[in-house]
């Protein structure tokens, strides 16, 4: 393990990443076996691991840290092919674009192309996604992971089990290694769709989505088009992952290029700022009419749902932020980092709330990012190691601290949870379908009692006791306390004769005379 | 601190805060590629001359121009030369860089080689 030479002046580039927000470093550190990571967890308090620092929610932002630089572990160590697919094993510091320089000379490569500089550790903690959403995340291409958790255990992570590390931002552990599934270099084609009118996007894209062949969706506006070099009109960049389309050869590659490197034409209009939303494709038509109507300049990833508005100024961000949570929006790619985590609900914070429990129980590793850990305040934990306590006593007081917080804060939010949608945050999936088999069975003895209701006074209508028209009250009146209606005596009586017929010879006479 | 100094401070804080915040790439870095140390990288250099502190990692640069952004059009290289000039002004030359003057001035190259 190397202990940097570096002096303080040059430690500030470990102070930031792509946010805007600057931290203290304590010193740098750059291990290179997975020993020496468990070394530095065994003997430091406040952790930040760093990959390339390329995220931009502020997720290796170190707080007078220990900063732990992975990049020297850049081994590739291990390569398994069989026909058409393949494993790799890599070490956490390898950047994708040397990985896929590697397994290029073997005609095979990793399909999830984010930034080149991104090192794979970074990705994992990230759960990245490529710009070719058709491949999904990163989570689903791999096949184990090794990685340090907070306690200095050296664990292998299997796939049923990724969640704990995948997406956490280093919040958990640290990844040493990874076996990644890995497929053969395909020439690929790209095709473009373009048009005026934005409603005819959507039908093309539901059925596009359905073909297995494409492997990318891009969604551009009008502004985002011209920028690229288009048209100015609406473009959907579809790319296969065979010679189905339309652009082939060198063409392909220089709009492919176009697209990696789309933020970067935002930036030199000054667009600086962005979002990641992620929508159910239902939601995102309306989105992207807001967007529109703003005159904000997006592109979109329509195989995951994700559209990346642009701004200028903090203004235009704070309506478009608005409107996202408005449609029940989620990060879709930036990740949570320091900077947004407001934007988790109260369930996944209590599931990533557990799992930081169980891997880093003293709060060592990336402290203030992803959740506010709890019950548990940072002085508390300075200065204990492990074997300091036992650790299952431990869990089971943060448990202890987090309920009764829990309790508490309940309380205090008593006026905002009256809300039907504060209700239903906060009930088990159980107590759910309690409340709708009670809200159900409720309009069923409504509906029961109001339909005999009206039997029992269509009843009466048909021997005559009310009039027709009083059906009609009872039903719009919907009183169903209502008193029955009294019968008079001579009423009583000519029901009486009807029962019995015993009809008298004159009240037949009548009731030709009536008709 | 000189006229001279002051000036070019103010240049490279120009170029550098433009390119951070355009997003600086340290892929086609073949110094970073080897050293794997982000002070060596043009986007933490950059980071470094934001912060006011000129060091003498800034002569760790090739000034190939791969950092630089023909999209955004960051011209990071510029603000390392200008860098350089602000440390030689400061007296923080490298001994190597001393010796390369001296080489310069008695033979004309900076390697100082007299015959062919």
């Amino acid at each position: 393990m190397e202990i940097t030479k570096m002096n303080k002046n040059e430690m500030v580039c470990y102070g930031t990443d792509g946010s805007k927000l600057v931290g203290d470093v304590e010193k740098v550190v750059f291990p290179k076996t997975c020993l020496d990571v468990q070394k530095i967890i065994n003997s430091s308090n406040n952790i930040v691991p760093r990959g390339s620092g390329s995220n931009l929610v502020g997720a290796c932002i170190p707080n007078n840290s220990v900063v732990v630089d992975m990049k020297k572990m850049n081994k590739v160590t291990d390569f398994e092919s069989a026909g058409t697919s393949g494993k790799v094993f890599v070490e956490a510091g390898v950047t994708i674009k040397e990985l896929n320089e590697k397994l290029k000379a073997v005609g095979f490569e990793f399909p999830i192309f984010s930034d080149e500089c991104s090192t794979l550790g970074g990705m994992v903690a990230m759960n990245s996604i490529g710009y070719m959403g058709g491949y999904g995340r990163i989570k689903d291409w791999i096949e184990e992971i090794e990685f340090v958790n907070g306690r200095g255990d050296i664990l292998n992570i299997s796939k049923s089990d990724l969640s704990d590390v995948c997406g956490m931002e280093g919040i958990t552990g640290i990844i040493t290694k990874i076996k990644l599934r890995i497929v053969p270099v395909v020439e690929k084609s790209i095709s473009l769709f373009q048009t005026q009118d934005i409603n005819e996007i959507w039908p093309i894209i539901k059925r596009l989505k359905l073909d297995e062949g494409i492997v990318m969706l891009r969604f551009y506006s009008p502004f985002v088009s011209g920028l690229l070099g288009f048209p100015e009109k609406y473009h959907i960049i579809i790319g296969f992952n065979s010679d189905r389309g339309r652009i082939k050869g060198q063409e392909c590659k220089n709009i492919l290029e176009k697209i990696k490197k789309n933020y970067y034409y935002l930036h030199s209009k000054n667009y600086y700022d962005s979002e990641d939303a992620e929508f159910f494709f239902d939601r995102i038509k309306e989105f992207v009419d807001f967007l529109d109507r703003l005159q904000i300049p997006y592109f979109g990833d329509l195989h995951l749902g994700i559209i990346y508005p642009f701004f200028r100024d903090d203004r235009e961000k704070v309506e478009v932020v608005k409107m996202i949570n408005r449609l029940n929006g989620k990060p879709g790619k930036y990740g949570i980092g320091m900077i947004r985590k407001d934007r988790l609900d109260v369930l996944q914070k209590k599931i990533i709330q557990r799992v930081k429990l169980r891997h880093d129980p003293f709060v060592k590793l990336n402290k203030g990012k992803v959740v506010d850990f709890f019950g548990v305040e940072e002085g508390k934990v300075e200065g204990k190691n492990k074997g300091d306590e036992s650790t299952d006593n431990l869990i089971q007081d943060r448990l202890e601290e987090s309920n009764q917080e829990d309790s508490k804060s309940s309380s205090v939010e008593d006026i905002e949870t009256e809300t039907e949608e504060n209700k239903l945050l906060f009930e088990t999936p159980e107590e759910k379908m309690e409340g709708f088999i009670k809200k159900v069975e409720g309009k069923e003895s409504e509906v029961n009692g109001l339909d005999k209701e009206i039997e029992k006074f269509a009843g009466q209508v048909a021997m005559g006791i009310v009039e027709k028209g009083d059906v009609g009250k009872v039903v719009m009146d919907d009183n169903l306390d209502r008193k029955p209606v009294e019968i008079s005596k001579s009423d009583k009586d000519w029901i009486n004769k009807i029962m019995l017929n015993k009809v008298d010879e004159d009240d037949k006479g009548e009731d030709k005379n009536e008709d | 601190m000189k006229i001279e100094e002051h000036n070019l401070k103010e240049e490279i804080k120009d170029i550098v805060g433009k390119s951070i915040k355009s997003g600086i790439s340290n892929e086609g870095c073949s110094i970073f590629r080897v050293m794997r140390e982000e002070q060596y990288s043009p986007k933490g250099k950059a980071v470094i001359l934001d912060n006011d502190f000129y060091e003498k990692i800034i002569y760790q640069c090739n000034l190939c121009k791969a950092c630089e952004n023909t999209i955004t059009g960051s011209k990071l290289c510029e603000a390392f030369q200008k860098a350089r000039q602000v440390l030689v002004l400061q007296k923080k030359e490298i001994p190597a860089n001393k010796e390369m003057i001296n080489n310069l001035q008695k033979t004309g190259n900076v390697y100082g080689i007299r015959d062919s």
